[in-house]
């Protein structure tokens, strides 16, 4: 039968592992449809499957071009702002907004990287920060825009394709469908020559420039990129909880996904998946269910900053390389094992 | 309505107050070639300790002062020998990422070590006022502007005049060569981040008053900070005290007589203006990348 | 003053659309001059470089030659001067017009002395970088993966592959780059270098680092490619055998300036070389 190799073929073929992915996030939606699992536990996984979107953009700019966003969160925000508006006012449905909500945040991102980008990197990292503060500002005080502190409410129901109504359980299965297609879009871009092109600029200026990389531009389609997925984050966000506020586009958030993208691994995109179920889900489910101490705010943040600087000094590869870590000791102790066999034989 | 002389008199105290956070991050990035974005974090921390000290232990004011200072000094230093000394071989990323880890640790660990109420800090000095010109001057702003340019002076002269001194700007100029010329470097890197945390606590003790003891009080000294380096440029030791004021300056005048509600960000596009036209910073030497 | 200054490039460009080189001219420098905080470096450095050449550009310690090196490659760009390059497309430009990553698109490649890899990739990624400039594809074709996008990405694979047979190194064509020896390193750069299809190649110090049978290996493998290839060949190197080996015209500088041009014998000869190297005076 010739069917066994080519199951093989597809089994190993890049993408199964997003599928994978998909499969694992598809079966916690049916535990939650037939109320195994409590309707938090969806929201929990939802949160994840944002969290991955916008830390595989962040992944792309740091992992990849080896450039540091702090204004990552203001970005997130942005593109809620941008869903709530265009649903709440312009009517608009689900798949015209997913595009239209990014077109606003990706041009400012685009504007911020035409000032910064020329320079050090340690430019974008600073003006990142310093936007993100104005960002966090605009949101408070333009209230006619996002309602300021009281915040911004869709109080139509969301539609797709201007028919069909979402309740959470299809929000949820769209979200996982657009989570599989990032990663494999992403995927083809970095293992094309943009991705090289991205590597060579992050490891080696000068090999860049003299290979023909116009590092300016190619900056610029990272940071594009990630201010693109941030956003799509947002209305990710937007969409699910129907209302947005300025309090949780901050410097912590930022930060998190900062962590997300370290942990996982740089330049891993399933890495990536499991940094967010590291960072976001582990607080979530485990960790607050842990009596005193889980309730205590700065908990999360407390395991993530202990887990990222640990990370960093002792194993700065990232969660996903662990396995091939483990192969490659045991590897190791096999091949003692076999040099101490061989040795013991030639002594007899 | 505040007159003109109060505004300049609380310009030069901000900047005198950013200006020792500059300084703490210039020292920093000169002797371990890392730009520690956790400056603001960790004197948010310090000034916690401080706090507790005062209001647990019954310490006066300057007394939990004190103390706080010779604390964040130790803190400042065991930081270093714990954790950067281990990241001396990272990628440059990877220690500003580090530095981002510590932001995260301890605002993480304040509300769980602290609490969450909102914590009220006096001023150094009582909240007494004196007139120059018609106009109600502080005392303890006095101080504070007072404090800020005899600490920054006193390390200057130090950074000058002293054999230490010497080391410290021999490291921040050439590690390697210094290190083979005999200077300790790693004893000059664990003074510049301890004082550097010194630093920091005081500029957090100084505007406590104003912003209350909690989590993010230096997020805008940070920036602030940050900006001030970049446009001083960190070449020289100067430079970043001298934009730490200019921004102070420069933010109140835009706020007070552009626009309220966008003089901050007009301030930034302002800059990002001037280190676009001048990417070495506005005192910084021009350096050349050799291939 | 702004206005000079917008002159002086005005008539540069005039200047430069009715230069005319030689025939047999690839490379000419005129008149390069480059300091660093008033300190002259490089001082009226000219000569030319024939096509199909060989040439070496030699000099003691701290002659120039790296910053001769980064003026002619646009890392630097030069006080004074000129450089005319006839490129691929046969017309003659004046390389200090254009930026560095420009520079590659004429045909005017370079390497590297401390070998400016990327160790995250494997040895036949390296070598696809050196063939940015010929794919069509860009972003978005790279994005959604186009099959037009993944043929070229194949083809130039299959090309990569050529050159690393052609170097000899095609049996490591996937190991990652980071885990492989000093003198490999050198190959697999030059192997890159020859991706571009290029007019030009500059080598930074080729034979720094190796032993006398990898340094013969190497002369071999230049005189190949210049004849397969039929590129020039400009290498700035500190080796004496290599130079006087396979270079087919040499030129010697000393202090920043041009002591002598000529073939390898000429300059064995020369006087003010032997000063210059060894510092016997007469």
């Amino acid at each position: 039968m010739k069917i066994k190799p080519k199951i093989k073929k597809i089994l190993s073929h890049p993408f199964a592992d997003f599928v994978y992915i998909a499969i694992f996030l598809l079966l916690i939606l049916l535990l939650s449809y037939v109320k195994v699992f409590k309707s938090s536990t969806l929201i929990i996984f939802y949160f994840v499957i944002m969290y991955t979107i916008i830390s595989i953009g962040l992944n792309v700019l740091l992992g990849y071009s080896g450039l540091i966003s702090l204004g990552t969160a203001g970005f997130v925000g942005l593109g809620a702002y941008m869903t709530g508006l265009l649903m709440e006012t312009l009517k608009l449905s689900y798949i015209t907004t997913l595009f239209l909500s990014m077109i606003i945040p990706v041009v400012l991102g685009i504007i911020l990287g035409l000032v910064t980008l020329r320079m050090d990197g340690i430019f974008l990292a600073i003006a990142t920060l310093g936007i993100a503060e104005i960002f966090r500002k605009t949101f408070e005080e333009f209230i006619n825009f996002t309602g300021g502190f009281s915040g911004l409410r869709i109080s139509r129901k969301i539609t797709i394709f201007y028919a069909v109504p979402l309740d959470r359980y299809s929000k949820y299965l769209l979200a996982v469908f657009i989570l599989l297609l990032i990663m494999m879009l992403i995927y083809n871009l970095v293992n094309s020559k943009i991705g090289r092109a991205f590597l060579t600029m992050k490891i080696s200026e000068p090999a860049a420039r003299a290979m023909g990389i116009n590092i300016f531009k190619y900056r610029l389609y990272a940071f594009a990129l990630s201010t693109a997925l941030a956003s799509l984050g947002g209305f990710l966000y937007m969409t699910f909880l129907e209302y947005n506020s300025p309090e949780p586009w901050n410097l912590n958030m930022s930060l998190t996904i900062l962590t997300i993208v370290v942990i996982g691994g740089l330049k891993s995109l399933r890495g990536t998946f499991f940094g967010a179920l590291i960072i976001y889900g582990i607080p979530e489910l485990i960790l607050k269910k842990i009596p005193v101490i889980g309730q205590k705010a700065g908990v999360a943040y407390t395991f993530s900053g202990l887990l990222i600087i640990i990370i960093l000094l002792f194993y700065p590869k990232g969660v996903v390389n662990i396995p091939s870590s483990i192969r490659e000791i045991i590897k190791k102790i096999k091949a003692k094992r076999n040099n101490h066999e061989n040795q013991l034989d030639q002594q007899n | 309505m505040d007159s003109l002389i109060q505004i300049i008199f609380r310009s030069i105290e901000m900047g005198g107050i950013y200006s020792l956070a500059a300084f703490g991050i210039t020292l920093i990035f000169r002797s371990s070639n890392m730009t520690n974005f956790a400056q603001g974090s960790m004197a948010m921390f310090n000034a916690y300790i401080s706090y507790i000290l005062m209001k647990s232990l019954g310490f006066s004011t300057p007394l939990a002062a004190l103390f706080g200072v010779i604390i964040s000094l130790v803190i400042g230093g065991v930081n270093y020998l714990t954790i950067i000394k281990k990241a001396e071989n990272a990628s440059s990323v990877a220690k500003q990422i580090i530095t981002m880890g510590l932001i995260i640790l301890l605002t993480g660990l304040a509300p769980i070590i602290f609490g969450t109420d909102p914590v009220y800090f006096p001023t150094i000095l009582p909240n007494k006022t004196f007139t120059v010109l018609g106009s109600a001057i502080t005392y303890n702003g006095l101080f504070n502007i007072g404090v800020s340019v005899i600490l920054v002076t006193v390390l200057f002269l130090l950074l000058k005049y002293t054999r230490f001194g010497l080391g410290i700007r021999m490291t921040a100029s050439d590690k390697e060569t210094a290190m083979l010329m005999g200077v300790r470097t790693d004893m000059v890197t664990l003074f510049a981040w301890a004082i550097a945390g010194a630093f920091g606590l005081i500029s957090a003790i100084m505007i406590a008053p104003m912003s209350g003891v909690q989590p993010n009080m230096m997020n805008t000294i940070q920036i602030a900070a940050l900006i001030s380096c970049v446009l001083g440029g960190l070449n020289k030791f100067w430079g970043p005290i001298v934009a730490a004021y200019i921004f102070a300056i420069g933010r109140n005048v835009l706020l007070l007589y552009v626009s309220s509600t966008w003089g901050e960000q007009i301030l930034y596009v302002l800059i990002i203006l001037i280190i676009n036209l001048r990417p070495q910073g506005l005192f910084g030497r021009k350096e050349i990348k050799k291939v | 003053m702004k206005i000079n200054w917008i002159n002086k490039i005005k008539n540069r460009k005039k200047e430069d659309e009715q230069i005319i080189l030689a025939e047999d001219t690839c490379l000419s420098v005129r008149n390069v001059s480059m300091s660093f905080s008033g300190l002259k470096v490089v001082t009226d450095v000219s000569f030319d470089i024939k096509e199909g050449e060989i040439f070496g550009l030699i000099g003691p310690n701290g002659a120039g030659k790296t910053t001769l090196f980064n003026c002619i490659t646009q890392f630097y760009k030069p006080d004074n001067g000129s450089i005319f390059f006839r490129n691929n497309k046969n017309e003659t430009i004046n390389l200090i017009n254009f930026p560095t990553h420009k520079i590659i698109r004429h045909g005017l490649v370079r390497t590297f002395q401390n070998v400016e890899l990327i160790g995250d990739l494997s040895v036949i990624e390296n070598v696809m970088v050196g063939a940015h400039i010929k794919y069509k594809y860009d972003f978005w074709g790279c994005l959604f993966g186009f099959s037009g996008a993944k043929k070229e990405e194949k083809r130039i694979e299959e090309e990569a592959e050529g050159v690393l047979k052609f170097i000899g190194l095609d049996d490591i064509k996937n190991q990652p780059v980071s885990s492989q020896p000093y003198g490999i390193l050198k190959k697999i750069e030059l192997a890159r270098a020859l991706m571009c299809d290029p007019k030009l190649i500059i080598l930074d110090e080729p034979a720094a680092g190796m032993n006398e049978a990898e340094t013969r290996e190497l002369m071999n493998m230049i005189k190949i490619i210049r004849d397969e290839y039929k590129t020039t060949i400009l290498l700035v190197e500190h080796d004496m055998k290599l130079v006087m080996g396979i270079c087919d015209r040499i030129c010697a500088i000393s202090f920043g300036e041009v002591i002598a041009i000529g073939t390898p014998s000429q300059i064995k000869n020369n006087i003010k070389v032997q000063e210059a190297y060894l510092g016997v005076t007469k």
